[in-house]
C-alpha cells in the first residue's frame, strides 16, 4: 500500500498528464471487460504490465508480486462460479454425489471461470497501471476537473493526507513503547497496544481541532478549495499514450469486438 | 514611532479544562516592527498568537487590529485573517493536503483570486521559502523542517500585512534558519510587520525590534533587545539565558579589552568590530 504511494510519486511516467493516465487505464478495462476472452484480456494484461514495467520503470519483481495478490484473490472466488450442481452426474468433467444432487465442474463451467480470470487480471493491470503511475492527489485534479462532487474530493484527500499522519503517529507511539520495552511479553504488549490504540483516538481527535483552527487562520470557509499547478502536456507522452489507447481498441474490434457478449448473454 | 496595527489589551483566557493561559496580557505591536516573545513552555506564547488573529476569544480584554478593536462575526474575521497571518508551530497540524503546491494554493484561493494569480503566488513564495523543489513531493514524505517551510509558504502566498510565526526556527538546520531570518528581514524591510514566538534568545536580541518577556501568562517585560537582555533580574525570572554576543561583550569589558561606554553590540559583526580598537589598545598598555 504504502510501497504504491511511493511509486506513484517517482516513477518515469510521474510527469504525464494524469488524465491521460487515466484514459488508458479506462480503456484497458473498458477493453478486457468487453472484449472477447481469453486473448483480447490477455492481451490488455500483456500490453498495460509492458507500459507499467517497461515505460513507468517499476521493478517487475514487485509488478509480480502485486498480480499474484490479484490472482490469489481471484483464484479464490472462482470455485464458486466452476462449480455446477445438478440432478444428473453425466456431462461432469469431475463430480462428486451429494444426496441426490452431484456437484462437479463440467466444461461450461470450466471455461465461464477461466474467461473470468483473465477478464479480471487484463482489468487489474489497468488498475495497478494508474495506481503505480498516478499520486492520489492527481486522480483527485482529474476526478475534479470533471465534475466529480467537491465534498467527497475533499474527503478523500483529507482522509488521504491523515492516513500517513495516524500511521505516523502510531509508528512514534509504537517505538516510544517498545523502547521502554513495551512490549517484552505477551502480556506487555497486549497493554502496551491497547494503550496505543486509545492514545491514538485521542490524539486524532485532537489534531482534528487543530487542523480545524489552521484551516481558519487561512481563510477556511466551509470549503477546501486550492489550485492545482498547469501541465506542461508533451507531445511526445500524449502520442505514446494515445497510441496505446487506440491500439487496445483496435485490438479489441479486431478479435469481434463486443460480439462475444450478445451471443451468450 | 508610527501606530500600532495590533494590539492586546488586558486579554485573559482560561482553556475549557482550567488552565488559565493568559492573565492580563498586554501587547503593542507597531507597524513594520518585528517582534519577539520569548517565554518558557507553557507560558501562553502560542495562546497569545491564537488571540491576534481572531481564532479564541479572550473571556476579558480586548484584541485591535489597525486601531479598531476585532468582532468575531464571519465576516470581519475573514477580513482579519487575511491581514494577519499565522504559521503555527506543528506543522502537521497545518498540512491538510497531500499535494505541497495544492497546500500552499489554499490561502490564496479562499482570497478569490484567479487560478493564474494564485499559481503565480503559489511559486513565488515556494521561491522565497526555498522550497522550490518540494512542489512536485507529497507533503506526507516531507522532513520535518521541510514541512516547517511549506507551512510558512502557504501563509506567505497570501500576502498577509502581519506575519506571525510560532516558533519559526525551531527544527530547522543551521542553513534553514539563517535562510528563514534573512526571509523575515525581507518581509520587514518591505514594511511588513513579523512577530515571532521563540526560545532562541540569540535569535531576539538581534534580530527584534521590540522583545516581549511571557510567563505563566503575564507580561514580565517589554522593550527594546538591549533593555531586555541587560536586565538580569528580569532574565532570570523568565528563566532566559543571556545571549552570547551580550555575555562576551560584558566579558570583555570587565577583562579591560574593550570601553566600557560603547554601545552593547547587537550582532556578531557589531562585536567583531570592537575587537581591532581593542587590540590596539592591548598593545599600547604592553
Ligand atoms: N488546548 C488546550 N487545552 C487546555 N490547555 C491548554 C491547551 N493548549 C495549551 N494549554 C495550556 O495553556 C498554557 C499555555 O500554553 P501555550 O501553548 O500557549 O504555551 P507556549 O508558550 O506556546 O508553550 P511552548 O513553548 O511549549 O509552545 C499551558 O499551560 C498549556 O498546558
Ligand atoms: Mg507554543
Amino acid at each position: 500500500m504504502l510501497h504504491i504511494d511511493r511509486y506513484a510519486y517517482r516513477n518515469r511516467l510521474y510527469g504525464v498528464h494524469p488524465a491521460d493516465k487515466v484514459c488508458l487505464a479506462g480503456t484497458a478495462l473498458f477493453v478486457s471487460l468487453a472484449g472477447a476472452p481469453p486473448l483480447t484480456p490477455l492481451l490488455v494484461l500483456v500490453v498495460m504490465a509492458g507500459a507499467t514495467v517497461g515505460w513507468a520503470g517499476i521493478p517487475w519483481r514487485y509488478y509480480l508480486r502485486l498480480v499474484a495478490v490479484g490472482l490469489g484473490f481471484l483464484v479464490l472466488g472462482l470455485p464458486a462460479v466452476a462449480l455446477q450442481a445438478g440432478p444428473a452426474g453425466d456431462g461432469l468433467l469431475w463430480g462428486v454425489r451429494v444426496g441426490t444432487f452431484f456437484l462437479g465442474l463440467d466444461r461450461a463451467g470450466v471455461e465461464r471461470a477461466l474467461h473470468l480470470l483473465v477478464k479480471c487480471l487484463g482489468a487489474v493491470s489497468g488498475l495497478y497501471f494508474l495506481a503505480l503511475t498516478t499520486p492520489v492527489t492527481e486522480l483527485l485534479r482529474v476526478l475534479r476537473r470533471v465534475g466529480f462532487p467537491g465534498l467527497l474530493l475533499e474527503l478523500m484527500d483529507l482522509v488521504y493526507r491523515y492516513l500517513f499522519v495516524l500511521l505516523e503517529t502510531a509508528g512514534s507511539i509504537y517505538v516510544a513503547q517498545a523502547a521502554r520495552d513495551g512490549y517484552a511479553s505477551w502480556g506487555r504488549a497486549f497493554r502496551s497496544l491497547g494503550l496505543l490504540v486509545s492514545v491514538l483516538f485521542v490524539r486524532a481527535h485532537h489534531r482534528a481541532l487543530a487542523l480545524f483552527t489552521a484551516l481558519s487562520a487561512r481563510g477556511y470557509n466551509g470549503s477546501l478549495e486550492v489550485v492545482g499547478p498547469e501541465y506542461l502536456s508533451s507531445w511526445k507522452n500524449r502520442l505514446a499514450v494515445g497510441c496505446l489507447t487506440v491500439g487496445l481498441l483496435v485490438s479489441w474490434v479486431l478479435t469481434g469486438g463486443g460480439a462475444h457478449v450478445r451471443g451468450h448473454p | 514611532m508610527s501606530g500600532a496595527i495590533l494590539e492586546a489589551l488586558d486579554l485573559h483566557y482560561t482553556y475549557p479544562d482550567g488552565t488559565r493561559a493568559l492573565r492580563g496580557v498586554t501587547l503593542r505591536v507597531p507597524e513594520g516592527s518585528r517582534v519577539a516573545v520569548l517565554g518558557p513552555n507553557g507560558a501562553g506564547k502560542t495562546t497569545l498568537f491564537l488571540h491576534l488573529n481572531g481564532l479564541l476569544r479572550p473571556r476579558k480584554g480586548t484584541v485591535r487590529f489597525a486601531g479598531r478593536e476585532i468582532r468575531y462575526d464571519r465576516k470581519s474575521l475573514g477580513e482579519l485573517r487575511r491581514a494577519v497571518g499565522m504559521v503555527f508551530q506543528d506543522p502537521d497540524s497545518q498540512l491538510f493536503c497531500a499535494s505541497v503546491f495544492e497546500e500552499v494554493s489554499f490561502g490564496p484561493a479562499n482570497l478569490g483570486l484567479a487560478p493564474e494569480e494564485v499559481r503565480r503566488r503559489v511559486r513565488e513564495a515556494l521561491r522565497a521559502t526555498d522550497a522550490e523543489d518540494l512542489a512536485e513531493r507529497p507533503t506526507h514524505y516531507l522532513s520535518y523542517g521541510q514541512k516547517k517551510r511549506v507551512c510558512l509558504a502557504g501563509v506567505l502566498a497570501m500576502e498577509p500585512r502581519v506575519l506571525i510565526c510560532d516558533e519559526p526556527t525551531a527544527g530547522l538546520d543551521p542553513r534553514q534558519t539563517s535562510g528563514l531570518i534573512e526571509l523575515l528581514d525581507r518581509i520587514a524591510r518591505r514594511g511588513g510587520t513579523v512577530l515571532i514566538a521563540t526560545q532562541d534568545v540569540d535569535l531576539a536580541y538581534s534580530w527584534a525590534d521590540r522583545v516581549v518577556v511571557l510567563k505563566e501568562g503575564r507580561v514580565l517585560g517589554e522593550g527594546t533587545p538591549t533593555e531586555i537582555f541587560l536586565d538580569e533580574d528580569l532574565l532570570r525570572g523568565a528563566d532566559l539565558t543571556v545571549p552570547w554576543v551580550v555575555e562576551v561583550h560584558r566579558e570583555l569589558v570587565r577583562r579591560g579589552l574593550v570601553p566600557p561606554d560603547a554601545p552593547v553590540p547587537r550582532n556578531r559583526e557589531e562585536l567583531f568590530g570592537l575587537l581591532p580598537a581593542a587590540e590596539a589598545a592591548v598593545r599600547l598598555e604592553v
